[in-house]
């Protein structure tokens, strides 16, 4: 046993040296500033998450309203200048050939009945 | 091996002052190191550890009780890092090369030899390698750190019969690989 008590004594208490020290402190100490904000106060890792999303979640949101306001309407580009003439006219736009005959028919025949309704009290005004 | 520190430094880190906690990692850096590469006979798992422990202080320094002394509640956060990484690390046989390191350092005659970092990974991977846990925990805080039992009672939260034990078990493992290796007499 003696042996091993004279070995082990001979351990005890020895501060083996830490290779690069300098560089581990830096290393720390950075790691430190990282989790601490500008008013010495300690950031949680949840925080920093948080923060992180909602950065990327504003600029993707900017970059959205960008790309859509930029988007100007093209020959071809139906929605586009659907909409365009929606706002200019305030009006119903009629978009297809069918409802387009239908519409010019009916106002025909409206026509029609306000010209008999004339002819009729062009009549009884001759007749009196 | 104790180091103490000003409790205005102390007060200072709680105030979330990085220049008063650089000269926190300043001073413990090295006795942090020691107990970490004794535990883990890994010189880089060993830097990890003392990153982590610092990171963790940092962040909990709010939860520092001034009963205690600071290097006291350093080893005690160092130490359930080491235990948790432990798990994780297989300890490999000694090599050749470990073996001849050990040699070379038992046979000079200088009692006052101090080993380099890389010499004291092969001496553990020689004397400690077949330690629980536990009792590696304790055979480093006591035999190698030179720390009191009632350090050792704060710091693991075992009683002086629970170190006593473990360390009588250590200390019997160790004495066995000698035996192994030549050194000591069965």
């Amino acid at each position: 046993m003696k042996k091993t008590e004279d070995i082990l004594e001979r351990l005890k208490g020895q501060m083996p040296p830490v290779p690069d020290g300098d560089l581990l402190t830096e290393s720390i100490m950075q790691a430190i500033n990282a989790t601490t904000d500008n008013h010495g106060r300690i950031v949680s890792l949840w925080m920093q998450v948080i923060r992180t999303v909602s950065s990327a979640a504003a600029v993707l949101f900017i970059a959205l309203f960008i790309g859509l306001n930029g988007h100007k309407a093209e020959p071809g580009d139906r929605t586009a200048m659907e909409s365009e003439t929606t706002l200019r006219t305030s009006m119903p736009v009629v978009t297809d050939k069918t409802d387009a005959l239908k519409a010019h028919k009916e106002m025909m025949e409206r026509r029609k009945l306000r010209q008999s309704k004339q002819t009729k009290i062009e009549n009884l005004y001759a007749e009196i | 091996m104790m180091v103490q520190i000003d409790s205005e430094i102390i007060d200072s880190c709680r105030h979330g002052n990085t220049a008063a906690f650089r000269t926190v990692v300043q001073t413990y850096q090295p006795m942090l190191y020691s107990l970490a590469v004794k535990m883990l006979a890994n010189q880089e798992e060993a830097k990890d550890i003392v990153q982590d422990t610092f990171i963790k202080a940092w962040q909990s320094m709010d939860s520092f009780d001034n009963r205690y002394s600071l290097s006291t509640w350093l080893y005690t956060i160092a130490s359930r890092l080491c235990i948790d990484r432990i798990r994780r690390l297989r300890f490999s046989e000694p090599m050749p090369d470990d073996i001849a390191v050990f040699h070379d350092y038992v046979s000079d005659d200088n009692p006052q030899r101090q080993l380099e970092s890389s010499e004291w990974v092969s001496v553990i991977k020689v004397l400690a390698g077949k330690l629980s846990n536990k009792q590696r925990l304790v055979f480093t805080l006591s035999q190698l750190e030179g720390l009191d039992s009632k350090e050792i009672t704060e710091i693991t939260g075992m009683d002086a019969g629970q170190i006593k034990a473990n360390l009588s078990m250590a200390k019997k493992s160790i004495r066995e690989q000698l035996i192994k290796l030549g050194y000591e007499k069965d």
